[in-house]
């Protein structure tokens, strides 16, 4: 009798300490893929964007540029504004037929307006409620959230889900540094309190090409014309939850070295030979295998001095128009010095504008400085800001090219007769 | 019903051996030795049996003295043959010779001069006519003598051995196990081929005299288990006994756990690999099915194939059943817990897939996977029931009806059609039909916690049926052994099995305290000669 009184004691006990009860019909939900915000520089509406997976058409997953089988579209996308982000989110459900579920959201758009005007509000909300993932990722655009959120991404059928496929190919090879929520909030939160996020804009890149073409050819292109494409290209820069300046392609590039690794990313160059003046010019392509950057930083009497440090290791994959004959291993040393140089180049002026432009420390150098000083670190860690545009610095980079495919003469050459 | 042992978990109960209470002993008081009169006998015999039209009797006088001679028999228990040539004609022999046979020792002559027949005792009791009767032997009466022959003639048409039809193998012996109690006891004896094979004989049942025969293999098995498994035999007093699944019910340590506690089996070489082991096997005349204790949960998920395939297959494939064993008792649960509650746990695209699918469904997840199920398993029952040509007409108007219209009529989503067939078929991935039984009514418990409490529920309902689990005892044997309490040494033919060189020893919590525990005196991994070597 007493074991029996304890086992119900014991089962109500677990039946009481089930917390919440959530349960909800799957397709009662309507799941939000991405939300975008926007605000009106000077005014204190959020607006807000969500893109949500549209599920009717009974499964048949069958599509054609965007449109269900049925001939439904694949997403909707329905908006709403309210003083904060969360009233947002709940004024949406005024227009919802089905509860709102935010715990699949995989990206964040910013706009730019809102980048601008200060996002602080908006990360508090993103971090309090439990239905956002810090693993979501961040991206800031130079157009309205809600234009990105519209737009059509080729060969997928819901685009925030391009846009996530896009951001986590960047995390192994890519010109630009995907950020996820953690990192975005860590890195506001630290010291130098600046981030980065990848940067959308839209580009009419068909316009450009069908331009061109007719020019080549001197008639009217028989081209449709497509809407303008959406490119994830640029680094938005943040400080103090303010969006401060855009890094160009060739900074963004540099940046994710200085950040990451320089792994996957490419190099262009320009190779001219020197011994012979008379050889062609041509562009180089090549392919970063593997690679290190390391930032160490040196204190001295002179004051602080950041050493950096960039190890490659490539593989040449275009010769281009340039005549390199690449089982000389002269023309070898050759290029990997002009690489060498145009890297050390790159990221000198990548450097130069976080320190003369911006005056943010995106490069992260405070970040080694606290590591390898860190009481150093905290005595100037007030002033950083000030500090941080005279840190000197010195660039060494090092390339060596691992292999060549096995051609070794360019295709379209004849050897010289011996 | 104890579901849970608090405190110091208690041993199993030390058996003491209560002195069996044989049928005879009770009897004995109001059983009247016979009569030296053959008339009376008769007359005796005549009422007991009133209205049996399958009783025969059959005077005849025998000898020079013509003595009268009284056969009884049972019409169809016996040998006919043996009736008509063996024991007659050497009784109708005896007037040819010159021996006399009156008087006091004239049973003993003819039991040991004239009779024909291997297999005779003498009885003196009403009662042990009436049971040699009944058994199928024929009892002879003789003018003068207060005694009786019974000469064993039993014979009547068995079914013959066959394939068993619920343990079916690819590789591996086909015989198995019949309704006549001599015919199993002797199939094991062909396989187990020394003295040290002990059955012995108990009658059960005070209407149907069952006899029922426990075997094991002295010295190897643990002789508290026989004395345990003779006392529980012992103590069953039912008026029948038809099945064997009558005693496992009177004689399973916890009558109101769903999970069976005594494993059975209608192939000789199963019974034959548990007696060795250490195992005491149950044989109830009537039935093929043996009963073999004391039983552990893994029994349940090992097929006798296991061991006549390479170890690395059987390995493979008891691997894949604890997976099935997994899917069958959880699955439709982790669904319902997972779409209705925690959502968050899917691949975005698979959430999107299953909300499309479910798009439109009339009933909420629980009743869908509910109904879904019952039918499931209404169909499998119907099937199973009906004739062979009629069951498959039902599977396929089941299969059609499940299958297809239901989700084109968009009465459920495709999604649990799935779930439910991907159950279906993992709960027959459990060798044993009784152990997935239990299996198929603990899942409807999962799903009813999984639909009110979600995850939770599903791991408060596995909590609490492994804590049941772990309390289970089968004659004194931890029912999660090797697992708990774990033991290395036996999980080499638990969820892998090692390669028969490498299984020196027998299953420690089986055959218990005995020094017969090698299997086998040497390592005998295979070595092939080195051609190297000169």
């Amino acid at each position: 009798m007493r074991k029996l009184v304890l086992i119900m004691v014991c089962l109500s006990i677990a039946l009481l300490l089930t917390g919440c009860w959530d349960y909800k019909e799957v397709d009662r939900l309507a799941t939000v893929m991405a939300i975008g915000v926007d605000r009106v520089p000077g005014s204190e509406i959020i607006l807000l964007t969500v893109q949500i997976a549209s599920t009717q058409g009974n499964g048949s997953n069958k599509q054609t540029g965007g449109q269900r089988g049925d001939g439904g579209p694949a997403y909707t996308v329905m908006n709403s504004e309210g003083k904060s982000l969360s009233e947002a989110i709940r004024n949406l459900g005024a227009q919802s037929t089905r509860r709102i579920l935010i715990s699949h959201c995989k990206l964040i758009v910013i706009g730019e307006g809102l980048a601008k005007t200060g996002i602080g509000e908006i990360v508090d909300d993103l971090k309090r409620d439990r239905q956002f993932r810090r693993t979501d990722r961040i991206l800031t655009t130079d157009k309205t959230a809600k234009e990105i959120l519209e737009k059509d991404i080729a060969l997928e059928q819901v685009p925030a889900r391009g846009l996530d496929l896009i951001m986590q190919n960047f995390e192994t090879a890519g010109p630009v540094l995907p950020v996820n929520c953690n990192d975005f909030f860590v890195r506001l939160n630290e010291d130098p309190h600046v981030s980065s996020t990848p940067f959308a804009q839209l580009q009419d890149i068909d316009k450009e090409v069908t331009r061109q073409l007719e020019k080549a050819v001197g008639r009217p292109l028989d081209s449709e014309g497509k809407p303008k494409t959406l490119t994830i290209a640029k680094t938005a820069i943040f400080k103090d939850q303010r969006m401060v300046g855009v890094l160009n392609e060739e900074d963004t590039r540099a940046h994710r070295w200085l950040m990451d690794s320089p792994k996957g990313s490419s190099i262009t160059l320009t190779y001219t030979p020197k011994a012979q003046p008379n050889e062609e010019k041509g562009e180089i392509q090549l392919d970063i295998i593997d690679g290190k950057t390391t930032i160490m930083p040196q204190i001295s009497e002179n004051g602080i001095t950041m050493n950096i440090d960039m190890r490659a290791k490539v593989s040449l994959h275009e010769t281009g128009s340039a005549d390199v004959n690449v089982r000389d291993a002269q023309k070898i040393e050759q290029i990997q010095q002009q690489a060498e140089e145009a890297m050390k180049r790159q990221l000198e002026h990548t450097i130069d504008t976080a320190q003369k432009e911006l005056k943010s420390d995106y490069v992260g150098f405070s970040e080694n400085l606290h590591n390898s000083f860190p009481v150093d670190w905290k005595q100037v860690k007030d002033q950083w800001d000030n500090i941080f545009p005279t840190v000197n610095y010195h660039v060494s980079c090092e390339v060596e090219i691992l292999n060549t495919s096995i051609i070794s003469n360019p295709t379209l050459r004849s050897e010289p007769e011996e | 019903m104890r579901p849970f042992r608090f405190g110091k978990m208690k041993k199993a109960s030390e058996p003491e051996l209560i002195q069996p209470r044989v049928a005879e002993v009770e009897t004995e008081l109001e059983n009247p030795k016979l009569s030296s009169s053959l008339a009376d006998n008769q007359t005796t015999m005549q009422t007991i049996f009133t209205n049996c039209p399958d009783f025969m009797y059959r005077e005849l006088k025998i000898g020079q003295e013509r003595v009268p001679v009284l056969l009884l028999y049972m019409n169809g228990l016996t040998d006919e043959q043996t009736v008509n040539g063996d024991i007659l004609k050497s009784l109708v022999n005896i007037k040819s010779s010159n021996i006399i046979v009156s008087g006091s020792n004239t049973i003993e002559i003819i039991k040991n001069i004239f009779l024909e027949i291997g297999n005779i005792t003498e009885i003196t009791t009403i009662g042990e006519v009436e049971e040699a009767v009944l058994t199928g032997s024929v009892v002879l009466l003789l003018e003068g003598t207060s005694k009786a022959l019974k000469i064993g003639t039993k014979g009547f048409d068995g079914r013959i051995v066959s394939e068993p039809a619920t343990e079916g193998v690819v590789r591996g012996p086909r015989e198995g196990f019949t309704e006549s109690l001599q015919k199993n006891t002797a199939m094991l004896r062909r396989k187990i081929k020394t003295p040290n094979l002990k059955l012995e004989k108990f009658v059960l049942g005070r209407v149907t005299k069952t006899e029922v025969n426990i075997a094991y293999l002295d010295g190897t098995v643990n002789s508290k288990v026989v004395d345990e498994v003779k006392k529980r035999l012992s103590l069953i007093d039912v008026d029948s006994v038809l099945e064997s699944a009558y005693i496992e019910e009177m004689i399973e340590d916890e009558p109101f756990s769903v999970f069976p506690q005594i494993d059975h089996s209608e192939k000789p070489d199963k019974i034959a690999a548990a007696i060795v082991q250490g195992q005491v096997a149950i044989f109830t005349d009537g039935t093929p099915f043996v009963l073999i204790v004391p039983t552990m949960m893994t029994q349940f998920l090992q097929s006798s194939e296991d061991y006549y395939d390479r170890s690395i297959y059987a390995t493979s494939i008891r691997l894949v059943r604890f997976v099935f064993l997994t899917l069958a008792l959880l699955l439709p649960a982790l669904y319902i817990a997972i779409t209705t509650f925690h959502r968050g746990l899917l691949p975005t695209s698979l959430l999107i897939s299953i909300t499309a699918a479910r798009e439109g469904a009339p009933f909420p997840t629980v009743i869908e996977v509910l109904t879904m199920e019952v039918t499931f398993e209404a169909l499998r029952e119907a099937g199973l029931r009906l004739p062979k040509p009629v069951g498959q007409a039902v599977s396929i108007v089941g299969g059609l009806v499940i299958g297809e219209a239901a989700v084109q009529a968009s009465m459920v989503s495709p999604v649990t059609v799935i779930i439910v067939a991907l159950t279906g078929i993992a709960s027959f991935g459990i060798p044993s039909y009784s152990f997935a039984l239990a299996i198929r009514i603990l899942r409807f418990g999962m799903i009813a916690l999984a639909s009110t409490l979600g995850l939770y529920g599903v791991l408060l309902g596995v909590l609490v049926m492994s804590a049941h689990l772990v309390s289970l005892r089968s004659f004194g044997v931890p029912y999660m052994a090797p697992f708990a309490p774990f033991n290395l040494k036996d999980m080499k033919d638990s969820l892998i099995r090692l390669p028969w060189w490498a299984m020196g020893d027998r299953p420690r919590l089986i055959a218990k305290n005995n020094n017969n525990r090698q299997r086998q005196k040497f390592f005998l991994k295979p070595v092939p000669p080195d051609d190297n070597e000169k």
